[in-house]
């Protein structure tokens, strides 16, 4: 398992869980597609990450990256 | 009729909980509040849905005995209820999708793709930003719509419709003090309406113009992004890149728009570097043509307001406590506007605007006229005067700095006529500059804050933004004349 934010570019993964205390910021994630389960593929980490989730695209700082952990089975 | 979805069992045992607990406690009449099933109920309560939690906070024991249950339930999941609940409904969602979907396989990626990766992308994406804020913002907006338009229509107004007015209060009422608050110079037709149609009336059509026509794009979300890091440098995030943009419009629109950030600290540091450091199109208009001629102090003006805007926002967000705005925003993909849709949307955008606003200058005339009346802004000029000698500005300049207040241009304006008749210095034009655009926001501008923000942190900031735009003036004039620098 690790975080978002280590995962190479243009690799696709699994969402493993989301690792924040920020009960806002799941919230979001969640209503954004970003659940447990579900396949990313991280398209860009500059100057902000670049996820795409199903057909959902979406931007996130450093800190929403490093909070979201995938399996890590695409390294 | 749709399946029931089934959730794992322990988000099932406390619903199960949670039905009978509610079905106990009659008193709190939920079902009648509610009319829906007590399962969908007993879910909202799951999930703490808020209006539902403050309804059972007046049952102490049964919000404990709830409280327990969720616990459980949790510990049982691993992890958060809410998380539970929506990976379960996910992958009911996606069964389904399964079922019904088809998909062609994608042979060639399609053209907004490939403008998307372009402007997201590092290396074109920059250029591309600064590219649609030159032309869309400075361009269409700051030439086309504060210059040409603005030019037009107040020249219009000035001799076809104040003359006439002044005539016409002229003729019927006898009282000078009473025609004044109508016509002359600063009357409510003649200064207030004519204000409000020749100069924020072109401006922010063009604005709404081109913001629809951004929105509808689908460009702003990626606006957002490239900007976030920056952003964040002055306690800010990619969000707030939206209202400060609108400032550069209008910054009492754009107060308006903090709204829409995140946390409170958000929109406290966006709205006082509105009032700060970003000049609205109607002022930075005016500055522009007014230094067009000295390339150098032009770059020097923008260049020392951008700097301030950074300095002052990072310390800012230095000093102020609480949590740094996370961001994280879903890019939609990239659309061929709708001419018809950004129409609408610019006319519906224009008239909320115009009647929000257009009392604000009818006020704005109404208390120049009082403070002319009374001598109170005579007492205010008396006052300034001497500041503005101290930086290195004839005293003509003071009632300027006064007006502006009352409009935010009218500052910039005066200079301008000033500059006629006086030929002011290349670095007294700069000093008056930087002092009017970080000197107070206009009227407008201070009513919405004080109604996003409530008087005592407007006052603050004014307590701020004052002395600070008038030693920033001193330390430019001082500087430049240590220096040796003339414009």
């Amino acid at each position: 398992m690790m975080a978002l934010s280590s995962l190479k570019t243009g690799k696709i993964d699994t969402v493993a869980c989301l690792k924040t205390s920020d009960d806002a910021m799941i919230r979001k994630l969640m209503a954004m597609g970003v659940l447990p389960g579900v396949s990313i593929t991280l398209e860009q980490r500059f100057p902000s990450y670049i996820v795409k989730v199903g057909r959902t695209r979406a931007a996130v700082d450093r800190e929403t990256a490093k909070s979201i952990y995938v399996d890590g089975a695409a390294n | 009729m749709l399946a029931q979805i089934a959730y794992p069992e322990a988000i099932e045992k406390a619903l199960a909980e949670i039905e009978s607990l509610l079905s106990r406690e009659n008193k709190l009449s939920l079902d009648n509040i509610y009319p829906i099933s007590r399962r969908s109920l007993a879910l909202l309560v799951l999930q703490k849905d808020p209006t539902l939690w403050e309804r059972l906070e007046q049952n102490d024991k049964l919000l404990a005995e709830i409280e327990a249950a969720i616990l459980i339930a949790s510990e049982q999941l691993g992890e958060p209820v809410t998380a539970a609940i929506a990976s379960s409904r996910q992958q009911l969602a996606w069964q389904m999708e399964q079922q019904v979907l088809r998909e062609p396989s994608e042979a060639k990626t399609p053209l907004s793709e490939t403008i998307h990766k372009l402007t997201v992308n590092p290396i074109t994406g920059f250029p591309i930003l600064v590219f649609i804020l030159y032309f869309g913002v400075y361009k269409f907006v700051g030439e086309f719509g504060a210059g040409t338009l603005v030019d037009t229509i107040e020249t219009f107004f000035e001799e076809n419709i104040n003359p006439v007015v002044n005539q016409i209060v002229a003729t019927i009422i006898p009282w000078q003090p009473l025609q004044d608050l109508i016509a002359n110079d600063y009357g409510i037709i003649t200064l207030g309406i004519r204000y409000a149609t020749a100069i924020v009336l072109p401006v922010v059509a063009t604005y709404f113009l081109m913001f629809s026509f951004l929105e509808d794009s689908g460009y702003l979300p990626r606006l957002s992004l490239m900007l976030d890091r920056l952003f964040k440098s002055i306690g800010l995030s990619g969000r707030a890149v939206i209202p400060m943009v609108l400032g550069l419009g209008c910054d009492t629109m754009a107060t308006l728009v903090t709204r829409t950030l995140e946390t409170k600290r958000e929109r406290l540091i966006s709205t006082f570097l509105l009032a700060l450091a970003v000049p609205c199109a109607a002022q930075w208009g005016v500055i522009v043509g007014l230094l067009a001629q000295k390339p150098a102090a032009l770059l020097f003006w923008a260049g020392f307001i951008t700097v301030v805007f950074i300095v002052v926002g990072y310390l800012t967000a230095q000093l102020l406590p609480g949590k740094k705005a996370g961001f994280y925003m879903e890019i939609p993909p990239l659309r061929l506007p709708k001419f018809k849709n950004i129409l609408i949307k610019t006319y519906v955008r224009m008239k909320w605007y115009f009647f929000e606003i257009i009392p604000l200058f009818i006020w704005a005339s109404v208390l120049i006229w009082f403070g002319r009346l009374t001598g109170l802004f005579e007492q205010i000029i008396g006052l300034l005067e001497p500041i503005t000698l101290a930086l290195g500005l004839p005293e003509q300049v003071a009632p300027i700095f006064l007006y502006g207040f009352f409009r935010r241009d009218y500052g910039a304006a005066g200079l301008f006529d000033l500059q006629q008749q006086l030929a002011l210095s290349g670095n007294q034009l700069v000093v008056a500059a930087i002092v009017l655009t970080l000197f107070l926001p206009c009227i407008a501008q201070v009513q919405i804050m004080i109604k996003e923000q409530g008087l005592k942190t407007t006052l603050a900031m004014i307590a701020f933004i004052i002395p600070f735009a008038f030693f920033m003036g001193y330390l430019v004039n001082f500087s430049l004349t240590i220096l040796g620098v003339s414009f």
